[in-house]
């Protein structure tokens, strides 16, 4: 028989595909950032279309799970365990954000020609897989679509605006430094792992969120 | 007292400073369908919510047996999938094989009058047609208790006449059901109403 997730997380896909406009802004803005930089000879044009990226990520995030926030609670009740739910609903976030990022690679590196192409690579995945968890999370706290944009949009505003000491306390910190041409070779490691961290870090935070939000109250 | 399907007793439920529930119960028996009344902001959402355990109530006591189906006021639906998609995820949810969840799901479609495609999409789907599938998923796992909050809103006449029929042969089939409802015209076909909107509760309907 069939995973029970499987059958959510092929629904979402369905969802997701005849969600036309959104996909088409999903390849369009990040270009959007990137072009209007790497036609100004800007040498952070990478750096700029990998943020593109990583809000056009964490939005659908934010948008999937609050989209769905009142029938998740119903499919719980109707028989779903909870696990079901948050597996059926990131798997198709994943895939989505992973073939993005391959699309944004080969845009970005046959458009800049970076030093380092492979590091550009792993700069843009980690920059999906961190940004999923960002939507994810926000989603848990906020109550509505709005005031979840708006905090994306302070997330990356923050993440672009401040540098110094507050920026590398970003969740985006690491995959933008990744993309930096004057940093050692040597921190590709420690960057890899922060942003791992950060990742796996707002994932458990979002689940446990999440959990609290669907799961069904236990008997008195 | 071993038919008691669903019996909740000094339910309190406080938003912030306001109490929207104290000292709230019901208690439904197999075979007995009960009508939840009271005027707006009496709390029928917030504790058909917490007999669904979808909501915690601050104290008080929950007891049901069975499985229950619960239909919210506002459907909750994807609105990018269809009325076949959706017995299909709701089917699976109850371990319903696909075949059998399908033929349910089409059979109480059927019974609901639902006109429309099973394939269009919730959003091309009208309000009535749309409350008809959100009734339809509440009631595809065969549940033991059935909790309806105001179902037929936007249904026209005759599926509205046809639900309060429906309510009678669930209950004839055994099971318990809570309507909650501001159609006073109808409290006749039910066992019991639970008025919120005083205490104590009234207890009335057939005779």
């Amino acid at each position: 028989m069939t995973r029970r997730w499987l059958i959510l997380a092929r629904m979402q896909a369905r969802e997701l595909s005849r969600r036309r406009v959104v996909l088409a802004l999903l390849i369009g803005l990040p270009l959007a950032w990137y072009g209007s930089a790497a036609s100004s000879g800007l040498d952070y044009a990478v750096g700029s279309g990998m943020l593109g990226v990583g809000w056009c990520i964490g939005t659908i995030a934010l948008f999937t799970v609050l989209g769905a926030r009142t029938v998740d609670a119903r499919l719980v009740l109707a028989g779903y365990h909870p696990r079901d739910v948050l597996v059926g609903r990131l798997t198709p976030l994943l895939v989505t954000a992973l073939a993005l990022a391959a699309f944004f690679t080969a845009v970005m590196v046959l458009g800049s020609r970076p030093a380092r192409p492979a590091t550009v690579a792993l700069a843009i995945v980690l920059t999906a897989v961190v940004a999923i968890g960002v939507g994810l999370v926000v989603a848990a706290l906020v109550p509505r679509e709005l005031e979840g944009t708006l905090l994306l949009i302070a997330v990356v505003g923050i993440q672009v605006g401040i540098p110094g000491t507050v920026d590398r306390f970003m969740p985006l910190y690491a995959p933008l430094r990744l993309t930096d041409p004057d940093r050692p070779a040597a921190h590709t490691g420690l960057l890899t792992l922060h942003a791992t961290g950060y990742a796996l870090l707002l994932a458990a935070l979002a689940a446990a969120l999440w959990y609290r939000r669907i799961r069904l109250e236990p008997p008195r | 007292m071993d038919d008691i399907a669903l019996s909740a007793q000094d339910i309190v439920k406080r938003y912030g400073r306001r109490t929207v529930l104290d000292g709230a119960g019901l208690t439904v028996r197999r075979g007995e369908a009960v009508a939840l009344v009271g005027e707006n902001g009496a709390g029928k959402t917030t504790l058909l919510r917490i007999c669904a355990r979808l909501l915690a109530a601050d104290t008080g006591t929950l007891v049901r047996h069975g499985r229950v189906g619960y239909c919210p006021q506002e459907p909750a639906l994807f609105d990018l999938l269809g009325a076949r998609e959706h017995i299909e995820l709701f089917a699976a949810a109850a371990g319903l094989p696909p075949a059998r969840g399908r033929a349910r799901g089409e059979e109480i479609l059927t019974a609901l009058g639902y006109q429309a495609d099973p394939r269009m999409l919730v959003h091309d789907l009208s309000g009535g047609t749309r409350q008809k599938l959100n009734l339809a998923l509440a009631l595809l796992a065969d549940p033991d208790v059935l909790l309806l909050d105001e179902p037929y809103q936007g249904f026209d006449h005759g599926t509205y006449t046809d639900f309060w029929t429906m309510v009678g042969t669930w209950r004839d089939q055994g099971r318990a059901v809570v309507v909650v409802t501001h159609m006073l015209a109808e409290l006749w076909r039910v066992d019991q109403v639970v008025d919120l909107s005083t205490t104590p509760v009234l207890t009335g309907g057939r005779p």
